[in-house]
């Protein structure tokens, strides 16, 4: 042994500077004597280590109120601040007084204040008044409580900020306020008594109101319609009153309502309650006050104390036009509509409109339609509502054209006359119109907006197509902002499932659910929550297996998946695929901490403290045994199971192959000519090579049967630590040190695919294992095992672990995951996303789908033109083509309802057949249609007839039962492009780009109507007597047998199915809407303006849509108008439809069919899901099932716990949970 | 943890966006600080604004100089700041000062302002560092620094997940930690 270091032997050890044999004595030194170990310890003690740890820490973020006050100093440089520290007294109560002209959420052209001067700190001394305290200030001026001695009364008084005398502008706007005031003498308004000027500061005296604000007594709380009316009359009357005079508030809120009572306030409410039926006047004296903004509409010279283009006011309760900076069109309107927002807060307990900023509201001010009120609040009157939202009307020409027709109005309400303005349904149809007018561009802008003040995550583009429904919805008169509410929760779930974190995406759907539940009419919620929460939960891996003991190590055959697990009670386990486990039983299994299989399972290497052990575990056999092989770190065995790789610091080698010989039970030892760089490797499939990461970024192949042979694939900048080379290992999958994975062609053959990068951890060693098609496990620092899809470089699920992972395994059918950490060892079964794919073999021109049915049509043209029908059963697909002959073409083919047999129109020369045809290709009906050039035909819903086109002029009805074909001209008509149907068989509707018509046919076809505008759909009523079609100018228009045609908005569909329910999709591509009909009202579903919609399957029962997309399908609820369940990806996807008896849902390319199986959502309660998936993740792993599965999170993703300020003792805190 | 991004030369705080991240910064401290020290949020949220008005002027005044680095630059134009403002809030002296003016304009208000916000320069400083000599170190070494200091686990336990002897992961420690110090010197000294 070593005799003891010195200080520099101990620096060189530290530092790596001592050679490996020197290094190998003195560390054994070191373990051995106490004195140099504590001199090695006193060396590397690190004392900055907690500032470091500190440092690494996220940091909180900043609270939203302090981050608001910091974002006002960042508009850098022109900016200065007030600093008014201290130097009046506090306001009375913590409040702002609303004669402080400004709060912090009006938007005021003139922040500036200027530094104060050097008289801060002092109540100003106003001769013939006592200032008895400070009742709120504003960026402008500060309002003081005082006592007027001359007449012993108390005032509010007004006096500009010091400093800020010498601003013209400022000045100019105070006396604005004051002349405005002083023409003003009206019992709502606040009356001013008196103006001068201390020192240079000057000051206006103000009636003293005692008592609240309006604002402070609503509170969020609605006052009932009758009151409500009762005040807004007043308020209106008095500003009738202004505007006579030239005067236009342009700030009126609540919050400048002041209501003059003796202290009564706390109980203002209750009051309301108790007497809802009339406004007490004597006990609640409404005055308006803060004229700070006011424009004086006479002063035409005004030097432009607000400017066009600037916007003053707040925005709650602002018109459109003050909003836009349209001061030139600022006028009484602009205070009718305030009065408006005032009254719908009164009515709701909420302004018309509220963003989550100052300017998300400015931006719904301009482009949303207010919600109306009796959808927050039922009890509003319908005539109140319309009142109210009159003065809502963007247009200001469109509202009360003056203050006094406002309250005339609502004088008429409350007497119960009629109401001059228009009715509600009136208004109905004109946000109709003007959804028709401004169709998109509204739509879009409004998505626009929600979408910039809602989401701060990622907008992906398969995100936007249903987030923007929740927007698109909400000026709708259909649906309530709960529902609005509880799509975009759900969105935002679903976008956590889709990054990957399944397991909180699906439990916030849980907590939606428990909501849902205590709502009476949340049916339509909890069906869309069960399906959601069911289609989610089968992309959750399945805990099949978790060790009862610890294990130290493990590996897994790749034959088959079997799992070989070594366990600290020195056992070895095999644990199959379904999870059984069985002991095996080997000769000197001892304290093995290293376990290695080969690809068959039968040869097991260990090693232990005791040496290598290397087995026929099969047979029980012991094969090889090398006692003295004590320093391995590393162990890993061939696919063949001929060689062991091992990892042993000698001869200046560090990865060695050990050969077994069978005959001489011998191992041979060879160095493989690896330095100490080497960080990661995995062998070939075919045992003959291995890939070798090192730390300094090289990536090489070597040849195990030739050592020196090798090759170098790629070098990258970061350190490689993780490499999994998967069958036909083509391209080997590269983790660095940058938490990416990479994606590296290895030169074992062809590399056909080229995946971009993954940003899969954080910066920090990452491990890998791959199977399957394209599944990638990776597990990094952050102890999160992520389980991606190569292909599409999306993560598939992550499951966050509480410790890091030692190992992981990933069988090669990519089905089964084994992670090894802290000691446990875990087996899952991983959801397989696409259940079938049915490749073509061709390219298809033409793909029908069998309604409800396993049988699918191609239409081919290689090797010759054909119609291909392909039958789908367990174990594969039944191909049969049609036998046609060579001068034959195919015009059309359809599957005929109600039965499996395929229609074909069959051109030959000029004449043309419809064929039936079985789906194993047997014929099943022929009938000639006779001369012309057919087209296109179409099936009645029950299959028993058919229609057939010819050059747009002869119409052929084909009664398949009997077997007749039966034509007529309609020469209105050319190129006919829509055929629909009637259940009846008899009634048919056409259109082309001609115009449309309906015809009966009876023993002599006649033509119903006729119409000069060509259709784009319609659809029929069960009954076969009434229409709904829909032209392209978007207008839904009805048709009857008994009434003709009348326009959808006057009067709805009698019977029930056209009545409560229809879809139609108006354009497909970009920009498609999808509407509904119900109760015959046009409602706005979705909006999609980016996504491109390819096709629409309609339900045929319950409220599922299927639609198909340009990057996979999509099932839409029609009830709540939600996305159920994960996008079913497939690019370049035509067309969908359900198949297999609606058990399964088939998405198709022009190459390829993908099946994936659907089930109807099973009906469960919220803690019956909460159980359900406990059990299926393991509750063991969820150790806090219900805080993992239902913790509150907000939209970024951030736990929602409010974050705390540090204590003033501490300037900084670590958290242990921030770790 | 996010990489901070590196605090800018001083020069460079004339461009808007770098001065909104000085102000979420440096701002932030002394809104906490003046918080800690008794203001309401709008007292706060006032000295916090008056503070940084008065950096901006100081600042303009002293931007020519090539030499300037940042820590010794933001202690100066702090306490120039701190003494402006001081300076005007007691005013002429005739009138009482309030109880939050006499709060303020004491040395150890100064003192502890200066402290703070050093302490915060520092830290940023240490944020933008991490990750620089994250990518540049080997990656065992940095992983047996990650989950001993910076994760607080003790270098035994991470020796035996790292299946390596307690000694080499100290050692690691050492070697990572003498980097990240020399590192944070090299940047105090350039900048």
């Amino acid at each position: 042994m070593l005799r003891c270091l010195s200080v520099e032997q101990i620096e060189d050890l530290i530092w790596g500077r001592t050679d490996p044999v020197m290094q190998e004595a003195a560390e054994a030194h070191l373990d051995q004597c106490d004195e140099c170990r504590r001199r090695f310890l006193d060396l590397t003690v690190f004392p900055q280590a907690e500032a470091w740890r500190l440092a690494a820490l996220e940091v909180s973020a900043t609270p939203p109120n302090l981050q608001e006050r910091l974002n006002q100093f960042k508009d850098f440089p022109d900016r200065s601040f007030s600093t008014s520290l201290a130097s009046e007294p506090q306001p009375e109560e913590g409040k702002n007084h609303p004669l402080a002209e400004s709060d912090a959420e009006s938007v005021h052209e003139e922040l500036v204040v200027p530094l104060p001067g050097s008289r801060l700190g002092q109540r100003p001394v106003i001769p013939g008044f006592e200032i008895l305290g400070e009742l709120g200030r504003g960026g402008m001026g500060v309002v003081y409580k005082a006592r007027q001695l001359s007449h012993d009364r108390m005032v509010a008084l007004k006096m500009i900020h010091s400093g800020r005398e010498s601003c013209p502008e400022d000045l100019g706007r105070f006396h604005d306020e004051a002349e405005a005031i002083s023409r003003l003498r009206h019992p709502h308004i606040v009356q001013i008594y008196e103006v001068g000027e201390v020192e240079g500061r000057f000051y206006f005296v103000l009636e003293y109101v005692e008592g609240g604000t309006l604002s402070d007594q609503i509170h969020g709380h609605p006052i009932p319609p009758r009151p409500s009316a009762q005040l807004l009359e007043a308020l209106a009357r008095a500003m009738h009153y202004a505007h006579q005079r030239g005067i236009v508030h342009r700030d009126l809120k609540p919050g400048n309502v002041l209501l003059h009572g003796r202290k009564v306030f706390s109980s203002f409410q209750e009051d309301i309650d108790r007497q809802s039926e009339e406004w007490d006047f004597r006990r609640f004296m409404p005055k308006i006050t803060d004229f700070g903004l006011a424009k004086l509409l006479d002063r035409q010279d005004h030097s432009g104390h607000t400017s066009s283009g600037d916007v003053v006011g707040t925005p709650s309760y602002m018109a459109p036009e003050q909003a836009q900076g349209q001061t030139h069109l600022i006028g009484p309107a602009t205070d009718v509509y305030a009065l408006g927002a005032i009254l719908y807060e009164m009515l709701t307990g909420r302004p018309p409109f509220q963003g989550a900023t100052p300017m998300d509201t400015l931006f719904q001010v301009h482009s949303a339609e207010p919600i109306p009120p009796r959808q927050l609040v039922r009890d509003v009157p319908v005539d109140l509502e319309t009142i109210c939202l009159k003065c809502l009307r963007k247009d200001p020409t469109n509202r009360y054209p003056t203050a006094e027709a406002l309250a005339d109005d609502l004088r008429r309400f409350l007497e119960g006359s009629p109401i001059r303005t228009q009715g509600l349904r009136t208004l109905s149809g004109e946000r109709h119109r003007l959804w028709i007018r401004r169709g998109v561009l509204l739509v879009s802008a409004v998505t626009l907006g929600g979408i910039a003040g809602v989401t701060a995550f990622e907008f992906r583009k398969h995100l936007a197509p249903v987030l923007t429904t929740h927007v698109a919805r909400s000026d709708d008169a259909g649906f309530g902002p709960r529902d609005n509410e509880f799509r975009l929760r759900l969105r935002l779930a679903q976008a956590d499932c889709e990054r990957g974190d399944i397991i909180h995406g699906v439990g916030q759907m849980i907590r939606l659910l428990s909501e849902v539940e205590q709502r009476t009419d949340g049916t339509a919620w909890q069906e869309c929550l069960n399906a959601n929460i069911q289609a989610w939960s089968r992309r959750l891996p399945k805990l099949v297996y978790e060790s009862p003991a610890s294990g130290r190590d493990l590996d897994m055959d790749g034959a088959s998946s079997d799992l070989f697990v070594v366990t600290n009670r020195r056992e070895l386990f095999r644990i199959r695929p379904d999870g059984s486990s069985e002991s095996i039983q080997l000769p000197e299994v001892d304290e093995a901490r290293m376990l290695s299989v080969s690809q068959s399972g039968s040869d097991l290497v260990a090693i232990s403290s005791s040496g290598l052990r290397w087995w026929d575990q099969r047979r029980g056999e012991l094969l090889v045994r090398m006692p003295h092989l004590r320093d391995v770190t590393s162990l890993c065995l061939a696919p063949d199971g001929s060689t062991a790789l091992i990892r042993a610091e000698r001869e200046g080698n560090s990865l060695w192959l050990l050969r077994r010989n069978i005959a001489s039970k011998s191992l041979r030892a060879e160095p493989l000519r690896v330095d100490r760089s080497a960080s990661c490797w995995a062998w070939h499939p075919s045992s003959d090579r291995i890939l070798v990461g090192h730390s300094d970024g090289r990536i090489e192949v070597i040849f195990s049967d030739r050592p020196d042979g090798r090759q170098e694939v790629k070098r990258l900048t970061v350190a490689v630590t993780g490499l999994a080379w998967p069958p036909p290992a083509d391209w080997a999958v590269v983790a660095g040190n940058d938490g990416m994975i990479r994606f590296v062609s290895s030169g074992g053959g062809s590399t056909t695919e080229e995946f971009p990068p993954i940003r899969a951890h954080p910066p920090g060693r990452v491990i890998l294992a791959a199977g399957g098609k394209d599944t990638i496990v990776s597990a990094g620092v952050d102890r999160v095992v992520r389980i991606w899809s190569a292909s599409r470089g999306v993560c598939l699920f992550s499951m966050p672990l509480e410790s890091p992972v030692q190992k992981i395994f990933l069988s090669a059918d990519g089905r089964r995951l084994a992670i090894l950490d802290a000691g446990r060892t875990r087996l899952w079964t991983l959801p397989e996303s696409v259940d079938r794919s049915i490749p073509f073999g061709v390219e298809a021109r033409r793909v029908e789908v069998q309604p409800g049915g396993t049988s699918f049509a191609l239409l081919v043209d290689a090797p010759r033109p054909s119609v291909v029908i392909g039958r789908r059963h367990d174990t594969g697909i039944d191909w049969s083509s049609l036998p046609l002959e060579s001068h034959e073409e195919v015009a059309a083919f359809h599957f005929q309802p109600q039965s499996s047999r395929l229609g074909v129109l069959v051109r030959r020369a000029d004449r043309c057949r419809l064929e039936q045809w079985d789906e194993t290709g047997g014929k099943g009906g022929d009938l000639l249609l006779g001369d012309g050039v057919f087209e296109d035909f179409a099936f009645s819903p029950d299959g028993k007839t058919a229609f057939a086109v010819a050059g747009g002029e002869v119409i052929v009805r084909c009664d398949l039962e009997a077997n007749i074909a039966r034509s007529i001209q309609v020469p209105h008509l050319k190129d006919v492009r829509l055929l629909r149907v009637a259940p009846d068989g008899m009634h048919l509707l056409l259109s082309s780009a001609q115009g449309a018509e309906i015809w009966l046919w009876s023993d002599v076809p006649r033509r119903l109507w006729a119409s000069p505008s060509p259709l784009i759909d319609g659809r029929w009523s069960a009954d076969s007597r009434e229409l709904l079609m829909w032209d392209a100018r978007y207008a839904v228009n009805r048709w009857s047998e008994a009434d003709g045609l009348v326009a959808m908005d006057e009067e709805a569909p009698k019977t029930s199915d056209l009545s409560d329910l229809l879809w139609t999709r108006i354009r497909p591509g970009p920009n498609s809407t999808l509407l509904r009909i119900h109760r015959g009202q046009i409602e706005t579903l979705a909006h999609w303006p980016a996504a491109e919609l390819r096709s629409i399957r309609w339900p045929t029962k319950g409220h599922l849509i299927l639609t198909a997309w340009q990057d996979g399908v999509r099932l839409i609820d029609g009830s709540t108008a939600a996305m159920l369940g994960p996008v079913l990806e497939l690019s370049d996807v035509i067309d969908a439809s359900w198949t297999n008896s609606f058990k399964e849902i088939a998405g198709w390319t022009k190459r390829e069919m993908r099946i994936w199986k659907w089930s109807p959502p099973t009906q469960m309660t919220s803690s019956e899901w909460r159980s359900n998936l406990e059990r299926r993740m393991g509750s063991s792993w969820l150790a806090d099932p219900s805080s993992r599965l239902v913790s509150d999170r907000t939209d970024a993703g951030e736990p929602s716990t409010p974050k705390t300020m540090a204590p003033p003792t501490q300037s900084r805190t670590a958290s242990p949970e921030k770790r | 943890m996010a990489p901070a991004p590196p605090l800018p030369p001083p020069q460079r705080l004339l461009v808007e966006s770098e001065w909104g991240a000085f102000v979420d910064t440096f701002g932030r401290v002394m809104l906490e600080w003046s918080q800690r020290a008794g203001l309401t949020l709008e007292e706060a949220a006032d000295f916090t604004g008056a503070m940084l008005e008065l950096i901006v002027a100081e600042f303009r005044r002293v931007a020519g100089d090539p030499e300037l680095r940042f820590r010794p630059w933001l202690k100066y134009v702090t306490h120039a700041a701190w003494c402006k403002l001081m300076e005007a809030l007691v005013g002429d002296g005739e009138s009482e000062p309030t109880p939050i003016v006499r709060l303020l304009v004491s040395i150890d208000a100064h003192d502890e302002l200066l402290r703070v916000l050093d302490e915060e320069s520092v830290f940023q400083r240490r944020r933008a560092i991490l990750p620089r000599i994250r990518m540049a170190t080997d990656s065992t070494e940095w992983e047996a620094f990650y989950r001993s200091v910076l994760e607080g686990l003790s270098p035994s336990d991470v020796a035996a997940m790292m299946q390596t002897s307690d000694l080499a992961v100290h050692a690691a420690i050492h070697r990572v930690g003498h980097q990240l110090e020399d590192e944070l010197r090299r940047w105090n000294e350039q900048f």
